[in-house]
C-alpha cells in the first residue's frame, strides 16, 4: 500500500500540495481529477521523490520514500511524466531498455533485455523494435515510453496524461494495457486524467484535486455532477448508459 | 472492455528473436569502433611522415625501434607533435559530446562555456601585461613569447576563471542549461572585450604576440605537456563512461532522468567541471582549437546513433583522428610553412559536416 500522510510540498517558495492524505491499494487504477494548476502533477513528482516534501511523508509499504536511494526509488516507482514534444533518436529496443537502467551495474545483462523482449511481444510492437522513436506516431511513442515504465518492474505506476493528444482508438488501447498489467502485476497505478468519463471507465478509485487539496475521494460515486461544478465550475448532467456513467455539458 | 491476453507476472519468457537482432547491432556498432582504431593508427603514422624535413616512411619505422641520426626529430618534433594532437582532439571530441548532453543543446562545445575567451584574455594579460611576450627576433620569426610557461599558466587561470563564474551560478542558483548556454555567451564577449581592451593600449608587437597566441599549434607541446594532458584526459574519459547510462538517460529530459534514479545536477554539473579541466588544459598549452568539439560527436552521432556507450569513445577518436590529419595538412600544404591547424580544422570540417546534414535530411 502506498501511502501520503499529511504532504506539504511545492517548488521554492510557492506551496502547490497542502495538507494531502491519500493511501491507494495494489492491483487499482486511481484516477487524479482536477483543473490545471491543481496540484495533480506536483503530486506524482512528489511520490517519486522528484520533489523534497516540506511536510509529511509518502510512504510505501513500511518504506519512508525520503529515506530511500534515488535508485531504490526508481526500482520501485515508475514515473512518466507528461509527454514533451521532442524525443531523441534511439531506436525502440534501446528506448525501452533504458527503463532497465536501475538495476544495470555495468551493462545489462541477458535477463535485463530478455525483459525487454517480453515487454514489447507483450506489446505487440515487434515490428517497431528497430525504428527510432522520431519515426513513430503518437500512439507508439506513448506505448514504448509505458513499456519503459513497465521494464522497471515497478509496484507503482505513476502516469501524467498518458492518454492526451492520442486518438480514442490509441487511448482505449492504452488504457487497457495500463489495466492489465495493474491486475496481473499486482501494481499500485495512479494516472492523471483530463477526460472524466474516460477515467470512468478504466479507473477504480477517484481522487479529485483542487487548489492543492483534496476536493474528493472514493469510488465512481464520488464523480457526479455536483462534485464536478464545485471543482470546474460548469453544470454537467449524468446519464446511465449500459451500466456505464456518462458525464456531459 | 475487451480483454487483453498479457500473461502473468513471472511467465516464462519466449524467444522471439529481438535479443539476437539487438546484439547484432551492438557487435556492427563496436566493429566500427575497430575500424575508428585503425584509422587512429593509420593516422598517426601518416602524420610522422608530415613536415618540413621529408623522411620517407620506411626511416620512421626504423627509427622508432632503433637510434639513428633522425631520432631527435622523431623524438623530439614529430612524435611529441602527434601525440599531442591525439590526446588534444580526444579530450575535445569527447568534451564536445559530454557538453551537447548535458546542457541539452547540439549547438553546443567545450567553448560553450567560455574558455575559448577566458584563455585568450588570460594569455593576453601575460603577454601584455606581465610582459611575458617582449619581443625578440630569432631567425625569421618576429613575434615570439618569452615566457611560455607564465603564458601557459596564466591562459590556464583565465580560462578556468571564465568556467568557474558559470559553475557557480549553476551550483547556488540552480539555473536552467539554457541559462548557462547564455551565461556563457556573456561571459565570453565579457573576456572577448576585456582582452580587446588589453590589446587596444599594446604595442604593435605584444598585439601581434596575442592574436599569433590564440592560432591553435599543435607544435607547442612537448613531452611534460603531453603527460598532463594525457593524465588528465584519461582520468575524465573514465569518469565520463562510467556515467555513460546516466547520459543516455539525461537525453529523455531532466524529469525521465530522475525518475531513473539519475542525480542529474551533479551530473551535469560534475559533467562541466571535467570537460572544462581538459579543455582548458588543452587551449593553454596549445591555443584556440575550434570546431573539433562541436562536429565530431555529430559526425560519430549520425554514424552510430544517439548511445552514450559508444558516443563517449568514439567521439574521443574522432576527434583525434581528424586533429591528426588537420594538422598533417596544415604541415604539408604550404610546406615548409605551417599553418594553425584551427584553420585547417574548420576548413575541413565545415563542408564535411554539410556533406552529412543534407545526406542525412534526404533519408
Amino acid at each position: 500500500m502506498l501511502k501520503v500522510e499529511h504532504l506539504f510540498a511545492g517548488y521554492d517558495s510557492k506551496i502547490v500540495l497542502k495538507d494531502i492524505s491519500l493511501q491507494f491499494h495494489r492491483g487499482t487504477v486511481t484516477a487524479l481529477l482536477g483543473p490545471n494548476g491543481s496540484g495533480k502533477s506536483t503530486l506524482l513528482k512528489a511520490i517519486d521523490g522528484l520533489i523534497k516534501p516540506d511536510n509529511g511523508a509518502i510512504i510505501l509499504d513500511t518504506m519512508n520514500i525520503d529515506a530511500m536511494t534515488k535508485n531504490d526509488i526508481a526500482q520501485s516507482i515508475a514515473y512518466l511524466p507528461q509527454s514533451g514534444n521532442s524525443y531523441p533518436s534511439c531506436n525502440v529496443f534501446e528506448s525501452i531498455l533504458l527503463g532497465r537502467k536501475p538495476y544495470i551495474s555495468f551493462e545489462p545483462t541477458k535477463h535485463d533485455m530478455e525483459i525487454v523482449e517480453k515487454t514489447i511481444n507483450n506489446f505487440n510492437i515487434d515490428s517497431l523494435a528497430f525504428r527510432t522513436i522520431n519515426q513513430l506516431s503518437g500512439g507508439e511513442i506513448q506505448k514504448v515510453l509505458i513499456a519503459r515504465a513497465i521494464v522497471q518492474e515497478p509496484e507503482v505506476l505513476l502516469l501524467d496524461e498518458p492518454i492526451n493528444h492520442l486518438d480514442i482508438k490509441n487511448q482505449i488501447e492504452i488504457l487497457q494495457i495500463i489495466r492489465c498489467y495493474t491486475i496481473n502485476y499486482n501494481l499500485i497505478t495512479v494516472i492523471v486524467f483530463h477526460d472524466i468519463n474516460r477515467a470512468l471507465q478504466y479507473a477504480d478509485k477517484f481522487v479529485v484535486l483542487k487548489e492543492g487539496y483534496v476536493y474528493s475521494e472514493g469510488d465512481s460515486k464520488i464523480v457526479n455532477p455536483e462534485i464536478m461544478k464545485g471543482v470546474y465550475d460548469i453544470d454537467l448532467d449524468c446519464i446511465e448508459y449500459k451500466g456505464r456513467k456518462l458525464l456531459f455539458v | 472492455m475487451a480483454k487483453l491476453n498479457l500473461p502473468m507476472r513471472g511467465s516464462p519468457y519466449i524467444k522471439s528473436g529481438l535479443m539476437q537482432q539487438y546484439l547484432q547491432l551492438l557487435y556492427a556498432k563496436a566493429g566500427i569502433g575497430f575500424l575508428f582504431l585503425l584509422c587512429l593508427g593509420a593516422a598517426f603514422l601518416f602524420s610522422l611522415t608530415a613536415g618540413s624535413l621529408h623522411i620517407p616512411f620506411d626511416k620512421i619505422i626504423t627509427t622508432l625501434f632503433w637510434q639513428n641520426d633522425l631520432s631527435y626529430v622523431i623524438y623530439n618534433i614529430r612524435l611529441p607533435r602527434s601525440v599531442a594532437a591525439v590526446i588534444a582532439g580526444a579530450s575535445l571530441g569527447v568534451s564536445g559530446c559530454v557538453i551537447q548532453n548535458i546542457l541539452k543543446n547540439p549547438l553546443a562545445s567545450p567553448f560553450t562555456l567560455g574558455i575559448s575567451h577566458g584563455a585568450a584574455f588570460g594569455a593576453s594579460v601575460a603577454i601584455i601585461g606581465l610582459g611575458a611576450g617582449i619581443t625578440h627576433s630569432c631567425g625569421n620569426e618576429s613575434v615570439s613569447v618569452f615566457n611560455v610557461y607564465m603564458v601557459v599558466f596564466a591562459a590556464f587561470t583565465g580560462a578556468i576563471a571564465a568556467v568557474s563564474i558559470i559553475l557557480l551560478l549553476a551550483l547556488v542558483k540552480k539555473v536552467s542549461p539554457e541559462a548557462i548556454v547564455l551565461a556563457g555567451v556573456a561571459m565570453s564577449s565579457l573576456f572577448g572585450a576585456s582582452t580587446m581592451a588589453l590589446q587596444y593600449f599594446a604595442t604593435d608587437f605584444q598585439v601581434s604576440a596575442t592574436i599569433f597566441w590564440t592560432f591553435g599549434d599543435i607544435g607547442k607541446a612537448g613531452w611534460v605537456e603531453n603527460l598532463i594532458m594525457g593524465i588528465c584526459f584519461l582520468a575524465c574519459l573514465v569518469y565520463f563512461y562510467v556515467q555513460r547510462w546516466n547520459y543516455n538517460a539525461l537525453l529523455w529530459g531532466d524529469d525521465v532522468a530522475k525518475g531513473l534514479g539519475v542525480n542529474s545536477a551533479s551530473l551535469r554539473l560534475m559533467g562541466m567541471l571535467l570537460c572544462a579541466l581538459i579543455v582548458s588544459l588543452c587551449t593553454a598549452f596549445l591555443g584556440i582549437i575550434g570546431f573539433v568539439g562541436l562536429i565530431a560527436p555529430h559526425i560519430v552521432r549520425m554514424i552510430i546513433g544517439n548511445d552514450y556507450r559508444f558516443l563517449i569513445p568514439y567521439s574521443a577518436l574522432f576527434g583525434a583522428v581528424f586533429l591528426l590529419v588537420s594538422d598533417s595538412i596544415a604541415k604539408m600544404i604550404l610546406s615548409p610553412v605551417i599553418l594553425p591547424v584551427g584553420i585547417i580544422t574548420s576548413f575541413l570540417g565545415a563542408p564535411m559536416f554539410f556533406y552529412l546534414l543534407v545526406k542525412r535530411s534526404t533519408l
